[in-house]
């Protein structure tokens, strides 16, 4: 218990009316990587906002053991005006950082984010996925104590994962807390010590030796603009990336052979598959 | 604090919502003016109630422009509340500052291109000095009232923008209002102290500290419980 820096007692939260979460109890130990998982709509972004206190809660309480720094990586950033450079570059600069310490770690960020090239437009003509590493990077920027993201994942390419996924790695080992919501169940084995999902309001462990049995194939096909996943086949695939020219499918082994075959019939073009790496 | 204001007109100036009260000020002061001669305290007097509008216009579009996402972001950063509260009510009250500026300088250019004919008498230091006192005051006065409805204030923004339209007009119209039905008054010190204000200006030829200091100094004290209770009221209804 000497390492819990934060902990959740009894926490609710209403939104008018209607209840998001009922008594949530969770202790958050330094190193810590925790998932949440569950369905749109669950409460898992209000809890995310809730440890950090951007949220205000109905009744219970959460206590910290010291005063501790939060980054947070949002699920929707904002199409704003600002360069992704500009934006980093204040971010850094409010969070205290030495200019010349923002200029070159954000040039090392956008770089392990595949950026380069990007750092000069405008965040609102960036692409879906390229907008959620421009808010993943700000959180990294500095070290901090707690990194809370809300689906840091969703809509990036598997590259871009791969380097979240280190970067992540690379910061619990330096004992940054880690707690994340995440659609992805495949990744929160990599990403995570600990899982837990929000069913019927209430926070519940979650079994993470049998979300490892699940074994997953990595689809690339051209995208089709006239043609939709035939819904049928839906049920196997755990991730859709829908990028400009290709759309990337993860999707359960066990289902591959139904999924590939449905696919091509429905005249989308294959352009490389395999085993998904872990 | 320096980071946080210039990431804060970094956003706004590149949003161009100043643009359009920009425009419908000076559009103001151009036709205002464009009538000699004019008395310079009465000028002066309706200068300073518009531009309480236009900022009250600001303030509303400044907080209607900020982005929750972008806010939490930045709110974690700081780690101070306060400050970052402060900060976005110091980048307004730069502009309310640059507007007064503005509303005072026309007159004194215009003025000196018409060889001293703009008003009926003479414009002195004085004058430039208590009515840009006025100008300021009004600007934030105009800034908290417009920068209350803020969206997480007021939730409903159709509520939001009927309100402040309201408080604004009751804010210059009290006084008419009070005379027709004296009923009113017991509510009236609710509204924005413009018209308080305005009326000791009324039929005088000349600005003198005595006169203006109670009511300049009751319109700070309104402006700055504005901008406690709208401090107070984000920090409780949070995202």
């Amino acid at each position: 218990m000497d390492d819990v820096i934060i902990a959740l007692n009894n926490v609710s939260k209403n939104f008018g009316r209607r209840i998001i979460l009922e008594h949530i109890n969770l202790t958050i130990k330094k190193g810590e990587s925790i998932a949440l998982l569950g369905h749109n709509g669950s409460g898992k972004s209000t809890l995310l906002r809730m440890i950090c206190g951007l949220t205000n809660m109905t009744s219970g309480n959460i206590e910290y053991t010291a005063r501790l720094k939060f980054n947070y990586v949002p699920e929707h950033f904002p199409k704003i005006d600002l360069t992704a450079r500009e934006f980093i570059g204040y971010m850094g600069l409010i969070e205290g950082m030495p200019e010349k310490m923002v200029n070159d770690r954000s040039r090392e960020l956008f770089h392990e984010f595949f950026m380069d090239e990007m750092m000069d437009v405008p965040i609102k003509h960036l692409s879906k996925g390229t907008i959620q590493k421009v808010a993943v990077i700000q959180a990294l920027l500095q070290t901090p104590d707690v990194l809370l993201l809300d689906e840091p994942l969703s809509g990036q390419d598997s590259q871009s994962q791969m380097a979240f996924i280190n970067l992540s790695k690379e910061l619990t080992n330096q004992g940054v807390t880690v707690v994340m919501s995440c659609h992805e169940r495949y990744l929160v084995k990599q990403l995570s010590h600990t899982a837990y999902e929000i069913i019927d309001k209430n926070l519940m462990p979650v079994n993470l030796t049998g979300l490892k049995e699940i074994d997953y194939d990595f689809m690339v096909f051209d995208a089709n603009r006239d043609k939709n996943i035939d819904s049928s086949i839906m049920a196997g695939i755990e991730q859709l990336n829908d990028f400009e020219n290709r759309l990337e499918l993860i999707v359960r082994k066990n289902m591959s052979a139904e999924v590939l075959k449905q696919m091509l019939k429905d005249d989308f073009k294959l352009r490389s598959m395999g085993a998904k790496e872990e | 604090m320096k980071n946080l204001l210039r990431y804060h007109i970094k956003v706004y100036f590149k949003s161009n919502k100043l643009l359009l009260p920009f425009l419908i000020y000076l559009i103001y002061l151009c036709t205002a003016y464009s009538i000699m001669p004019y008395s310079i305290v009465s000028s002066f007097s309706e200068s300073a109630w518009v531009l309480f509008f236009v900022m009250t216009y600001v303030g509303f579009s400044y907080t209607e422009m900020e982005n929750p996402v972008t806010e939490q972001l930045v709110l974690l950063k700081v780690n101070n509340d306060n400050l970052y509260y402060m900060s976005r009510i110091t980048v307004l009250l730069i502009v309310g500052v640059i507007m007064s500026v503005m509303g005072m300088l026309y007159p004194v250019i215009f003025n000196v291109i018409n060889h001293s004919q703009l008003f009926t008498r003479s414009l002195m230091l004085s004058d430039i000095i208590f009515g840009l006192f006025l100008h300021c005051t009004m600007g934030f006065l105009g800034i908290m009232t417009g920068s209350l409805f803020h969206p997480r204030i007021i939730k409903d923004r159709k509520i939001a923008i009927l309100m402040v339209f309201l408080v604004a007009v009751l804010a210059v119209a009290k006084g008419s209002l009070i005379k027709e039905l004296p009923l009113v008054r017991l509510v009236s010190w609710v509204f924005p102290p413009v018209y308080d204000i305005l009326v000791t200006f009324t039929n005088r030829d000349f600005f003198c500290l005595q006169m203006m200091v109670m009511p300049i100094l009751g319109g700070i004290i309104y402006g700055t419980v504005l901008m406690l209770a709208q401090i107070h009221f984000l920090k409780k209804n949070k995202f």
